[in-house]
């Protein structure tokens, strides 16, 4: 992108897509840890009730893991773009400010959820658990209402000075179905997720148990496929928004296939998306239509399909959300058309060519690669170890 | 006189005392969580290097629960941390876009810092079967440089806030004559040679030297202050002060030119000139605050981890299988505060104290109480005199020099004068900690079983959270009226659409039940078997 310098494109960027991964897992496994202990509780399976403190465990990590790089990627926001920073600030009390107040609630009820598992009374923990897995979708209610004003900023009124009507702003258009995607979203990517892991782990074990994370794996791929089935309707109500509000943004995500002009084409990442959601799908009806156990033997074609859909979910949020990202460049508020109404503080605050000079240096860029690559690869050997760690009664 | 309200001395007498306090509330908050992060991984990699040399299974015990301990507070830490974040950048904006600009470096490395915690914590905690007892002990070594690299770099931007490298505090203890502090910039020799010497010279500016491409000032805080102000309000250069000290073709040249813009190519050259990678770690005090941040929080987690098996033998029987466990922890975490406490109140709170004094003469002035509006704490408790004569030894280092005088400070650069009773208060919880610390170090060592040294041992984690937050408060309140010394005052800081004050309460009420809720869940985890 001309004017943005590449490793500005590429960190931002990176450290987002990592965030917003474990964000969608954190939205679906908060609302599956409860669900799964409850309904095990309710029929007596206690094997379901110890995968559920299992997962638990490693909800745990992930969530911190998410945080570490929202926080990342907000501090590398204000390290390139402090003056967008700066008027975001200046306007966006009240959606970041129910952000802030839900994610107070969110780490109480995570840490309450963890802590207080057998210590109080079974009816109290589901009614902590129900915080947990409402918080989640509390937490993006702030943020998608930020990112919808990035859109377009409706609300926005300069006089007597620059403020946000928020009840104008709620209204914007693409705010509704890019919220309801971001939720459903999650619990797609947390059931899918489910799914491959639980596949996964059914290779280890024998007998009765790899009967049951067989069974545990075709629910949680049958709750995905349902709602990535949602998020069609949800994805086509967020493009007639973006239709709707910004045309310039509309035709760099999907217009230039419908022989728009486009000024950032990246319509190759929403058929890469695309593609991703016909994985996922097709995995999906492969697993309805195949079980993964079939008279106690794997079916070695549902295992891969059951592999494929956790990934693929994940790739598809990833992918989705760098849309979005990138298909606003070379500004942070997609909406060129308003520039010559705009002062031109707030002109230079929303273009993205506009990086600190004093951050946009070469020794930074090295300093970065030098200390990335090593705690990335520390990052992979908790994953791995998680994954493959210490065995579901760790 | 007494008599003077010193609360509303502190929320009204400066601007924003709404939001002020819910940045305090919503940073302890921050700090209460922060202090496990960075005192447990220590106390749980001493406990497992003690396991490694001596194969008691206890030790091995005790690092685990710590480590269960610190994964949680790190999880809540970085949730904290980024609503703490986001309350920044909501209520003081052009603070938060002027750090982003000039000193983003060690926030942009705190990244890094947050990876390595979030990794190395984890994997101590998750792969602890899948690696050697040796290399499991380097990883949490590694989690806990994590959690102090993280630190050092917060704590670096917090220093120059309090005492920018480049602001001069004007003190002088041989005579005890106070002047405003000085801003020393590099100004660019094309923007120099649009300013009038003369005129510079009239309103306090002192050109200190020149060289290749920059010309050295030294400007009065004061007006500092005033361009910072004129220029995050959108002013031009000619609706501001600078406008006074251009010469007449320059004001007409540039008078059209946002203030902001000649004031960010000034500010933006000074850093470069200094160093953009290292300026904010030549903050006047930046070692003696990590230092003794560092401090507190190992003592807070060491009182707590203390409390915590007090609380646990109080409740077990005798028969307990377990309670021979639970005293040797008792007796690691009591030595752990003894040591920690007994450093933070000599080498470390003497460190922090002398820097005070040296670059924040004001705020010194503030905490001593030098003012005849107060009754001296010290003063009231007849100890007025042992201080006043210790005082200028300890901090001048000179039993002749001359603490500052608070009310020979010009009115618009004093701090509120409640920190001095936060200061004092502080002081006085920080010496009973030293003797709860003893008493507690003696009779674990020595096998006590006395419950009302154990319940002494399970509140002192509560003393040790005041004793913190006294100090954090002294030092934040003691910054007023600035927001960057010297540079930014709390006014310019504000963001331009202030919310209601019902919100802001609300918001703060709300931190603080949330605070509230998880003490009360850490305190069933303790407390209630399974």
């Amino acid at each position: 992108m001309p004017g943005i310098p590449l490793p500005v494109e590429f960190l931002i960027p990176f450290v987002f897509g990592v965030h917003i991964a474990l964000v969608n897992l954190d939205i679906g496994l908060s609302t599956a840890i409860p669900l799964m202990k409850w309904t095990g509780e309710k029929k007596g399976d206690g094997f379901l009730v110890e995968r559920s403190k299992t997962l638990m465990r490693y909800y745990a990590g992930t969530y911190a893991i998410a945080g570490v790089f929202g926080t990342a990627f907000t501090v590398a926001l204000l390290s390139f773009y402090p003056q967008f920073i700066g008027l975001a600030g200046h306007l966006t009390w009240v959606p970041f400010g129910l952000a802030i107040m839900a994610i107070a609630l969110r780490f109480l009820s995570i840490v309450g959820y963890w802590y207080l598992w057998d210590k109080i009374s079974s009816g109290l923990h589901a009614a902590i658990g129900a915080a947990m897995a409402l918080t989640g979708f509390l937490v993006p209610l702030g943020f998608r209402a930020v990112f919808a004003f990035l859109n377009s900023p409706e609300g926005l009124h300069l006089e007597p000075k620059p403020y946000l009507d928020v009840a104008e702003a709620l209204a914007n258009p693409s705010f509704a179905p890019l919220y309801l995607k971001s939720v459903v979203g999650g619990l797609a990517v947390g059931a899918l997720v489910l799914a491959s892991a639980y596949a996964w782990r059914l290779t280890e074990v024998e007998g009765e148990a790899r009967r049951r994370y067989a069974e545990l794996a075709s629910t949680a791929a049958k709750y995905g496929a349902i709602a990535v089935v949602i998020m069609v309707p949800l994805g086509v109500w967020y493009l007639a928004g973006l239709w709707w509000t910004t045309p310039f943004k509309f035709a760099n995500v999907i217009g230039s296939l419908m022989g728009m002009a486009a000024q950032s084409d990246y319509s190759w990442l929403f058929i890469l998306k695309m593609a991703l959601v016909a994985v996922q799908l097709a995995a999906a009806a492969y697993l309805l239509r195949r079980p993964l156990l079939a008279g106690g033997a794997v079916d070695p074609s549902a295992l891969r399909w059951a592999k494929v859909a956790g990934p693929a979910a994940l790739a598809t949020v990833v992918s989705g959300e760098l849309l979005n990202m990138f298909s606003q460049l070379p500004y942070f508020v997609a909406r060129p058309d308003l520039a010559a109404a705009l002062p031109e503080p707030i002109v230079q605050a929303i273009s993205a060519e506009n990086v600190n000079s004093l951050a946009n240096l070469p020794e930074l860029y090295w300093i970065t690669a030098a200390m990335l690559v090593p705690l990335l690869a520390a990052v992979a050997a908790l994953f791995y170890f998680m994954v493959k760690g210490e065995g579901e009664g760790g | 006189m007494p008599g003077l309200d010193l609360i509303s001395q502190w929320l009204a007498g400066y601007p924003a005392g709404g939001e002020r306090l819910l940045s305090m509330v919503g940073i302890e908050v921050h700090w209460f969580i922060l202090q496990y992060v960075l005192g447990l991984p220590l106390l749980a990699v001493v406990a497992e290097a003690l396991w490694l040399r001596s194969g008691d299974e206890d030790w091995k015990r005790l690092s685990r629960t710590l480590a269960k301990g610190f994964v949680a507070v790190f999880a809540v830490g970085a949730a904290t941390g980024t609503a703490s974040e986001f309350g920044l950048v909501l209520l003081w904006p052009n603070l938060t876009e002027a750090a982003g600009r000039y000193i983003y470096f060690p926030l942009y490395m705190e990244i890094f810092a947050f990876i390595m915690e979030g990794a190395f914590i984890y994997l101590y905690y998750y792969a602890e079967r899948r690696m050697s007892p040796k290399v499991h002990l380097v990883v949490g070594l590694l989690a806990m440089a994590g959690a102090w690299y993280s630190a050092s770099m917060i704590l670096s931007v917090n220093s120059f806030m309090q005492s920018p490298a480049n602001v001069v505090a004007n003190y002088d203890p041989s005579t005890g004559s106070w002047a405003p502090p000085d801003v020393l910039l590099y100004v660019p020799t094309q923007i120099a040679q649009a300013l009038d010497p003369n005129k510079l010279s009239a309103v306090g500016i002192r050109i200190l030297g020149s060289g290749a491409g920059d010309v050295t000032v030294a400007i009065p805080s004061g007006l500092v202050r005033t361009l910072m102000a004129e220029a995050f309000s959108g002013k031009t250069v000619a609706e501001s002060t600078l406008a006074a000290v251009a010469t007449p073709e320059a004001a007409q040249a540039i008078g059209s030119v946002p203030l902001k813009a000649v004031l960010d190519q000034i500010v933006a050259h000074t850093i470069e000139r200094a160093g953009i990678f290292q300026i904010t770690f030549m903050s006047g005090g930046y070692l003696a605050t990590l230092m003794h941040a560092l401090g507190a929080a190992v003592t807070v987690s060491s009182f707590t981890v203390a409390g915590a098996y007090a609380l646990r033998i109080l409740r077990s029987s005798a028969e307990d299988p377990d309670s021979e466990y639970f005293r040797k922890a008792l007796k690691f975490a009591s030595t752990f505060a003894l040591v920690a406490i007994a450093l933070q109140g000599t080498a470390l709170g003497h460190a922090m104290g002398s820097a005070v004094a040296k670059h924040n003469p004001e705020k010194f002035a503030a905490m001593e109480g030098t003012s005849s509006q107060i009754v001296s704490l010290p003063d009231s408790l007849g100890l007025g005199g042992l201080i006043r004569g210790v005082m200028p030894a300890l901090s001048y280092g000179s039993p002749d020099a001359k603490i500052p005088n608070y009310d020979d400070i010009d009115p618009d650069y004093r701090p509120p004068l409640l920190v001095h009773y936060m200061y004092y208060v502080k002081i006085g919880l920080g010496v009973l900690l030293g003797l709860i610390g003893l008493l507690l170090a003696i009779s674990a060592w020595r096998g006590s079983k006395a419950n009302w040294i154990l319940w002494l041992t399970a509140i002192s984690p509560a003393i040790a959270h005041v004793t913190s937050f006294l100090g954090w408060g002294t030092r934040e309140l003691g910054r007023k009226p600035w927001a960057i010394y010297g540079i930014m005052d709390v006014q310019t800081e504000l963001t331009i659409n202030p919310p209601p004050a019902w919100q802001l309460a609300a918001v703060a009420l709300y931190l603080a039940l949330m605070l509230a809720l998880l003490l009360a869940a850490v305190y069933v985890f303790l407390w209630r078997r399974r």
